[in-house]
């Protein structure tokens, strides 16, 4: 603070303010100038009656923000639904992957079951083949005695006819059968 | 009649509902022409002004009458229009820096505006200034506010902003004379 000449007045005057009055004053000027030139009136305007719609508006947002802020449910109610939404897009899709995974599991059964039938078929033509080998070879031979004149056929047993075909018969006729 | 601050809060205290609607009518005006001058499109300032008011309405019950409801208020205000202007510079197609120049030309068609082209010509000149100069150019030169309240609303220091204001005025005065 800059002390005034004693005995003069007992006014102080702030911190460099004459310093920097001549500056101030400049500035003032320029100020002064541009108000002349342009004026200082603010050169928008707003529509018709929009201050009393306005503040309906404002009041109405306010209170509907109280009304969020008192109620949290309402404040989630946005992502509540995006939840909603995303669990019905899930429950499809786990929908869809289920079927898939059934139609799969299904097909895959169904080619063991074929598979294993397969398996089963093959086995169970083995033993059909094996056992229609072993008739077929029988029957065959007692047919072929029952058709041979010079055999009688009373007076032989199966062992004793089976003996004379196995020298008397030719298997590859046999084997051409099958 | 404007009520006092005092009177404003006191009725706040009791009746939440009247106060708010004192409150909106006595300072919507004057926010609205603030913030116009800073984003100076319509739609957006009524925009900011909305947000002002449900910002100053949730923190109302934390104001702690250090500053003048108004000034309060006012900064509020200010911050808002701040952050709206850097959301929209984001937002454009154009380069940050030619935002200015986007207002410009709006301006050039806006049926909003009233003035003449002498008007015209230096709302284009305050638009050419930096953020803070243009703040501080508009609440000197057009609202007339005393450079201590500024301070408070701006939260800046008095010589700091006397030095930005007389920055403001020489550029001014600089792009009218180019012109």
């Amino acid at each position: 603070m800059k002390e005034a000449p004693e005995n003069i007045n007992p006014f102080k005057t702030p911190e460099n303010y004459f310093e920097n009055f001549s500056e101030e004053m400049q500035i003032r000027i320029s100020e002064e100038n541009l108000k002349d030139k342009f004026g200082n009136s603010i050169p928008f305007k707003v529509p018709e009656n929009y201050f009393e719609n306005s503040k309906k508006m404002f009041i109405e947002r306010i209170k509907e923000t109280n009304r969020i802020k008192k109620n949290p449910i309402l404040l989630l109610k946005p992502y509540l639904s995006i939840a909603a939404g995303l669990l019905v897009v899930l429950a499809v899709w786990q929908l869809v992957l289920s079927n898939f995974n059934f139609n799969n599991s299904t097909l895959s059964n169904t080619n063991t079951i074929e598979i294993n039938n397969e398996k089963d078929n093959s086995q169970t033509a083995k033993i059909y083949e094996d056992e229609i080998i072993l008739y077929t070879e029988e029957a065959t031979i007692l047919e072929v005695v029952n058709e041979t004149p010079e055999i009688e056929n009373d007076t032989l047993n199966n062992d004793e006819t089976i003996d004379y075909l196995a020298d008397y018969i030719d298997y590859s006729d046999l084997l051409a059968m099958y | 009649m404007d009520k006092s601050d005092k009177e404003l809060l006191d009725l706040y205290k009791t009746n939440k509902n009247a106060a708010l609607e004192l409150i909106i009518s006595q300072f919507q005006e004057r926010l609205y022409w603030h913030i116009r001058k800073i984003v100076i499109i319509h739609d957006d300032t009524h925009d900011v002004l909305q947000n002002t008011f449900i910002k100053a309405w949730k923190g109302l019950d934390n104001f702690q009458e250090k500053s003048k409801l108004y000034t309060w208020l006012y900064r509020i205000a200010t911050n808002e229009s701040i952050t709206f202007i850097n959301k929209k510079k984001k937002k454009q197609e154009e380069p940050i820096e030619n935002y200015q120049a986007v207002l410009s030309n709006y301006l050039d068609n806006d049926s909003l505006f009233s003035g003449d082209q002498i008007k015209l010509k230096l709302q284009k000149a305050i638009l050419k200034l930096p953020e803070q100069q243009r703040i501080v150019f508009n609440m000197k030169y057009f609202d007339d506010l005393k450079y201590i309240e500024i301070a408070e609303i701006l939260n800046l220091s008095v010589g700091g902003l006397k030095a930005s204001y007389h920055h403001a005025v020489k550029k001014i005065e600089k792009y009218v004379l180019e012109d």
